[in-house]
């Protein structure tokens, strides 16, 4: 589902009435210090999510003019590879990546499969994919095309991939590639300045808000209805099994704002409060990474997949797993938002 | 009340007026949550005095709102779950077009051509219109006919729809639907017909020697699929040779509508009829140069009850239109559900036919796609959205809080404050109202005591205006002439573009400011914009400020 959910903004606030206040106060260090996470954090994902997807490009170009088993691996991990920098960006989506639609039409899930398969058979591929519906776009697009259906494996031969297939995944990717060029320049030249412009306690409300948004959409869409449904068809990156990998690299995304000054400002208005949540936020990635990562060392490999996060809402042992994740994910959640009215 | 005989006074000169609104925080009585209401996230916050109940119903909503569709029915059962979109349609989901939660934007955005490499656009700068929150309205009109009699059989003065079209052209279409005299799929996601837009551009120059540059979108139909042309470029040669096209005949009228900011609303919902009836002045009356019609117009749930009673003929489906550009939807319901099945093609319990039934395009696709035809059918193919989603859905738009008032004691603010009531502004963006005991209402009947008995300042009196000939589209609406247009709520309006940098202000999105949207005003408020046009720069920034404010 492209866009924010924002499921449960209203959870575990107090009615102080501080809006027009501002608790950050607004002088050059803090200024300073949202220059540092608008350069080093969203620009800078920005520019390798840009390069990334144009590794993705290169792949396709690839496989398409020679499409071997070894190309088409080469071609799922520049996908994934692109994803990491997508998915580690979705904590700060505002701006640009809503205004110019890069964000529907980079991540539009549920992918409209039905159209897609009809699509495949008879429209001519060419520059005029610009212009086709945002769910026959993007990463999930793709995905579906180069992993197969993700149910019993996320592999596919390579013998049934078609040429035309081939093609439409090159020219989603470089569709990608122009909105991913777009984004950065919008930024480059023009919202950088004005999030900067913005007083720091106003800036940190547009990042707090952001980070709750991803926290809450992880905890409660993401991973919360497809474990309360025992539905998988609700699970994004289901073709992939990259899901897993998927809802970390969002909370990534909260962790490196955090990281690069959220963690300072925040410590002027709320200094009890700093430490529970660097805290929080590490345990959280790590029990998101607890669910796929069988043999516990920290990282989700190629062998683990069978517990990817789809096969893992069916089992009792995974489903434990995917609870504490939640249960992590929401004390995160009540944490940030109690920040709210104090910045 | 005070407060509440203030927000009567329409001609505004009460200075009791001035001081309420110039101090009003909360916009929205007791939805508004302060700590929400001063970044890019403020209109996606449920109301504040929602119970739980409320609240979990809301959140359901949220997901029903962003829940994208797609094109039923799903090839794969797995994701049966998400479909029912098309086959023909404008869009894949409610936030498309109200960004979250806000007012959308333009394709292309005048002001940043350097950002629009991805839209698709012919050698002659024609930039096609996709994924994108504005639509066309169409409907045939005789040029004399403002005003009709009201009876079923033109729904009431509803818009007459275009033969083998229908009352909104959509854009967008099913795999399939567009196919070669072989039954080969063409038109890559074409639906009824493209639409093509470019800018045109006027200078505005102020007594003091100030000039402004306004843009206005045009929209081109091209490639209707009764007069089929090459999906990939708008050539305006092919519109006179495809003049076949029932689309392309002069009695159809188009306008151009852009998404609106969806929070608040179960607040007008809860205004009551005779506070809105009592501002009314069609005939200009009082001579103050501003006349205020109320559009009374369709209500398709009055139509069910009169139906199963029959007695459509002395209980006439009828009621005070509230929501859309010209206030020609009555309920949250009848809106939000009208735009399920027109804006996304999703049929649901208040609207159960696909908008083209009936049209030679339903009647091919059906005949070519068999699975369609018989999904169509089913009972599941008929009510694509269920009741729970449905109600889910509704509630969500009705019980967002409306944000809170900003820089309330900025010296500028309140200049500017006073300086839009001694202008004029007022006499159309009527501050405030206090809604009423139990005058809301909710899909199952019951009332939604959230938004009742609220002291609320929309800025607007909900009625027509005639805004000029610049705004008209020509395009009657029930009550609506073509140059009229409803006033739009300003509560709100000054977070637009922290929650969307790209939106535009007006009905199609025009202005890029607040400043040029008031510009744009004409008609009955062109000598108030005079007003506005013969003050200072400073004063004129004030009075932009306190709108910014809001």
């Amino acid at each position: 589902m492209a866009g924010i959910v924002i499921f449960c903004f209203s959870c575990g606030k107090d009615n102080s009435p501080s809006n027009n206040d501002g608790g950050i106060a607004d002088n050059g260090t803090n200024k300073a210090i949202i220059a540092n996470i608008t350069d080093s954090v969203i620009v800078a994902g920005y520019e390798s999510l840009n390069t990334e997807i144009g590794g993705l490009v290169t792949a396709l170009a690839v496989l398409k003019s020679d499409p071997t088993a070894e190309n088409l691996l080469s071609a799922q991990n520049a996908w994934k590879a692109a994803r990491e920098h997508w998915e580690a960006g979705e904590g700060h989506i505002f701006g640009p990546v809503d205004t110019l639609g890069v964000d529907p039409a980079t991540d539009s899930w549920p992918v409209d499969t039905s159209n897609l398969d009809k699509a495949l058979g008879g429209w001519a591929i060419g520059n005029s994919v610009e212009s086709y519906a945002n769910d026959l776009k993007g990463f999930h697009a793709i995905e579906y095309i180069l992993f197969g259906d993700g149910e019993s494996a996320n592999t596919r031969e390579i013998g049934s991939l078609v040429n035309i297939q081939l093609e439409y995944v090159y020219a989603l990717a470089q569709s990608m590639k122009n909105q991913t060029e777009t984004l950065l320049k919008a930024w480059n030249e023009e919202y950088s300045d004005t999030f900067k412009a913005l007083t720091p306690s106003e800036a940190v409300e547009e990042l707090l808000g952001g980070m709750i948004g991803i926290v809450d959409e992880v905890g409660n869409g993401k991973i919360g209805d497809p474990y309360n449904d025992k539905n998988t068809s609700l699970v994004e990156s289901q073709f992939s099994w990259n899901s897993t990998t998927d809802f970390t690299n969002n909370i990534v995304s909260v962790k490196n704002i955090w990281e690069a000054g959220m963690d300072d400002l925040i410590n002027q208005v709320e200094k009890a409060k700093v430490e529970d949540i660097t805290s929080k936020i590490s345990t959280a990635i790590a029990k998101i990474k607890a669910i796929s990562d069988k043999d516990n060392d920290g990282e989700i490999d190629a062998n683990e997949l069978t517990v990817a996060f789809r096969n893992q809402i069916k089992s009792d042992e995974g489903r434990l797993l995917i609870q504490e994740a939640i249960d992590a994910l929401a004390a995160l959640q009540a944490s940030l938002e109690s920040l709210q009215g104090r910045i | 009340m005070l407060l509440s005989l203030a927000s009567c006074n329409k001609s505004g000169n009460d200075s009791s007026n001035v001081i309420n609104f110039l101090d009003a925080l909360k916009l929205g009585g007791d939805t508004t949550d302060l700590n929400y209401s001063n970044s890019g996230h403020a209109y996606s916050v449920p109301s504040k005095n929602l119970d739980e109940e409320a609240l979990n119903l809301h959140l359901t909503g949220d997901a029903a709102f962003e829940t994208s569709f797609t094109t039923a029915p799903a090839s794969d059962e797995a994701f049966k779950l998400f479909d029912g979109k098309g086959p023909v349609q404008n869009n894949t989901n409610c936030n498309a077009c109200h960004q979250r939660d806000g007012r959308g934007n333009l394709p292309v955005l005048e002001h940043k051509k350097n950002l629009d490499s991805y839209i698709l656009r012919d050698a002659n700068g024609y930039y096609k219109i996709g994924n994108a929150s504005i639509f066309l309205r169409i409907s045939i009109e005789n040029d004399t006919i403002n005003q009709v009699v009201k009876s079923e059989a033109n729904h009431w003065g509803a818009p007459v729809a275009v033969p083998n079209f229908s009352d909104q052209l959509f854009h967008r279409g099913s795999a399939g639907i567009r196919q070669d005299e072989n039954g080969n799929s063409i038109s890559q996601g074409s639906g009824q017909a493209d639409v093509w837009m470019k800018y045109e551009y006027k200078t505005i120059t102020y007594p003091d020697g100030t000039e402004i540059e306004l843009s206005k979108p045009l929209f081109f139909v091209d490639n209707p699929y009764d007069s089929p042309d090459d999906p990939n470029t708008y050539n305006p040669i092919t519109i006179s040779e495809g003049a076949n096209s029932r689309l392309f005949q002069p009695d159809v009228r188009l306008g151009a509508r852009i998404g609106q900011p969806v929070f608040g609303l179960g607040l007008v919902g809860a205004i009551k009829d005779e506070d809105i009836l009592a501002l009314a002045d069609p005939e200009d009356s009082d001579g103050d140069g501003i006349s205020g019609k109320p559009n009374m117009v369709f209500d398709i749930e009055k139509y069910y009850e009169c139906k199963a009673a029959n007695n459509c003929d002395t209980n006439a489906p009828i009621s005070l239109g509230k929501y859309g550009w010209k206030a020609n939807a009555p309920t949250t319901t009848h809106q939000g559900l009208g735009a399920l099945r027109g804006d996304m093609g999703v049929t649901n319990p208040l609207f159960p036919d696909e908008s083209i039934e009936g049209t030679d395009l339903m009647q091919s696709y059906k005949e070519s796609d068999e699975a369609f035809a018989s999904y169509k059918e089913s009972s599941e193919g008929k009510i694509e959205a269920d009741i729970d989603f449905s109600k889910a859905v509704v509630f969500y738009t009705e019980t967002l809080h409306v944000p809170a008032r900003r820089n309330l004691k900025d010296p500028d603010v309140r200049s500017g404050g006073e300086l839009f009531e001694k202008v004029g502004c007022t006499k159309c963006h009527t501050p405030s109202f206090v809604t009423g005991e139990e005058t809301s209402f909710s899909m199952d009947g019951g009332h939604i005591p959230f938004v009742e008995n609220q002291l609320i300042f929309p800025f607007s009196d909900m009625l027509l205006h005639d805004m000029g000939d610049e705004l008209a589209d020509g395009r009657r609406d029930f009550d609506a002439s073509g140059k009229e247009w409803k006033t739009r709520q300003l509560w709100g309006i000054g977070l637009t573009q922290r929650v969307n940098p790209g939106a535009g202000f007006l009905h199609d999105g025009r202005a890029r400011t607040l400043e040029e949207a008031i510009l744009w005003h004409g008609g009955e408020s062109e000598e108030i914009k005079k007003e506005f046009m013969n003050r200072t720069k400073i004063e004129r920034e004030q009075l932009i400020k306190f709108l910014e404010s809001l």
